[in-house]
């Protein structure tokens, strides 16, 4: 077709391809919504020639003319003494809880047996979920180490966490980890690109606990300056290992 | 049998035309082949998926060829009411939103009881900074805040791609090779805009225009040679992309894009 349009067409644009202009010029100044898409707000109380005047459209009195929802606070039992005030708070909250979706090596080693993962490219959270490898990544992935005698393939792969002995099992095997730091933003934008326009920057950590935690070459954290100055070999993939 | 000798002419006619590709052709062969098969007739998009464009030399406006570009970017449909949402989305947050007054308790003055409760043979009175007073404070006054609002990001897509659209069929949109000036003297880029009517300081206004130049990047010459002149402006495709910025499109009366600017355009807004 195009070969067809090329050659016919060298001079002029064909008719298929002219649209209709609008009927007057559209610009800044003539531009409207559709007609009946917006409504007027219901003024109220403003006087009688308005129609919402002295009961304000809410009849005679009564607990639905006065303020207020017309209903009682929430929890509110009709004067007998609610469930909240009758019985005492217990247990807590822990706020700095989170929950990783445990991953051990055997299952990934299988994931990889099964041709469920690619091993030549990097692991991220993102191919674990969609190949259901773990479920429920509530605030990361934590890669355990069950069964990592059977773990043999050298991978690439970043996590949000990892125990020792699975960090000494993938670099023994020859591959390599970092551990990654993700807040809710971050985690989404790993696991679900797909749902954003654009990926925004992932947020550093900032409670002392985390930065310590992710700055540590030991835990291989993605801050540690070791990590970011050695090239990543399987010689010092090896020297690492041997300084756990 | 009537069926068979229609479709088969109107195949025909299609292929004339060049709108089929191969497979359609293809299949339309088999079915001249076997007369006794079910007809199969599949709907076709009416019109190619590109639409053609000229493109320019920036500096002598003159035609250097016909590119193709994307029908549902360019070709979208032109939705008046979108258009509207948008421009007014994008004004509701440009808006600054410091307005102020200042209440009761702001208002400078004593707060002392302003007469005795009794025996005044007078109305009651209490502070003298409230709102019924002259000098008073203001009642349910203008307070800074935030005037944004929400739009869906498909709706903002939706009113680039018509905003474009719009621009394409008004024959305000134009396409260039390559927005490239030797030097960042406002004087010779009013003389290339003169030159080819686009002139922005044109007395008559028939050709006096508001115009858009966009790039793919920031180019210094010609910033530096539009910032003096109040009806130019430079943008990037990446700016009007990331601020949904259809007050900007609609707002210049001519659109001036180079090329890779069309091309980031039309990928990014080409619908999924």
């Amino acid at each position: 077709m195009h070969s067809i349009l090329k050659s016919t067409c060298t001079t002029f644009r064909t008719y298929v391809t002219i649209l209709q202009k609008p009927r007057i010029l559209l610009g800044l100044g003539n531009l409207s919504d559709n007609p009946g898409a917006t409504k007027q707000r219901k003024r109220v109380g403003r006087g009688p020639a308005s129609g919402h005047g002295k009961t304000c459209g809410r009849g005679q009195k009564g607990q639905k003319a006065r303020g207020g929802n017309g209903k009682p606070r929430r929890g509110f039992e009709g004067g007998q003494t609610s469930i909240s005030v009758a019985f005492p708070k217990r247990g807590f909250h822990n706020r700095n809880e989170k929950t990783y979706a445990p991953l051990n090596l055997d299952r990934l080693q299988h994931w990889i047996n099964t041709g469920r993962i690619d091993p030549s490219q990097t692991i991220t959270m993102k191919h674990l979920l969609d190949t259901r490898c773990v479920h429920g990544v509530k605030d990361g992935v934590k890669l355990l180490a069950d069964g990592s005698h059977y773990f043999k393939t050298p991978i690439k792969i970043e996590v949000a966490r990892a125990s020792q002995t699975a960090i000494k099992a993938i670099e023994k095997a020859g591959g390599n980890i970092t551990c990654r730091y993700y807040n809710r933003l971050a985690l989404r934008a790993t696991i679900k690109p797909e749902k954003f326009w654009k990926i925004p920057k992932f947020a550093a950590p900032v409670k002392a606990k985390d930065i310590e935690w992710y700055s540590n070459y030991k835990n291989r954290g993605y801050l540690s300056k070791k990590l970011a100055g050695l090239p990543v070999t399987q010689a010092n993939a090896q020297m690492a290992a041997r300084a756990i | 049998m009537w069926i068979n000798k229609c479709t088969k002419s109107f195949f025909r006619r299609w292929q004339r035309c060049g709108f089929l590709n191969t497979s359609a052709a293809t299949k339309a062969t088999i079915v001249e082949q076997s007369l006794e098969a079910p007809v199969i007739l599949k709907a076709l998009p009416v019109y190619p998926p590109f639409l053609q464009a000229w493109y320019r030399d920036f500096k002598t406006n003159l035609p250097l060829g016909i590119m193709d570009v994307e029908r549902q970017v360019f070709g979208a449909p032109i939705r008046k009411d979108i258009l509207q949402r948008a421009v007014i989305w994008q004004r509701d947050c440009l808006r600054q939103g410091t307005h102020s007054t200042k209440n009761r308790s702001e208002v400078s003055g004593t707060s002392k009881k302003w007469a005795p409760q009794k025996g005044r043979g007078k109305a009651r009175v209490g502070s003298h900074r409230a709102p019924h007073w002259r000098g008073g404070g203001v009642a349910h006054g203008p307070r800074p805040r935030s005037h944004d609002t929400d739009l869906p990001r498909q709706v903002q897509e939706l009113a680039l791609r018509s905003a474009l659209a719009t621009k394409f069929a008004q024959n305000q949109l134009v396409i260039v090779q390559d927005v490239h000036l030797e030097t960042e003297k406002t004087k010779d880029l009013k003389a290339i805009l003169e030159k080819n009517s686009w002139d922005p300081l044109a007395k008559d206004r028939k050709q006096g225009h508001s115009i858009l130049i966009l790039t793919k990047d920031h180019k210094n010459n010609l910033d530096l040679a539009s910032r003096n002149l109040q009806k130019v402006h430079a943008l990037t495709a990446e700016e009007i992309l990331d601020a949904g910025d259809v007050y900007n499109i609609m707002g210049h009366e001519t659109l001036i894009m180079d090329k890779e600017a069309t091309e980031i355009l039309q990928t990014a807004l080409k619908p999924k």
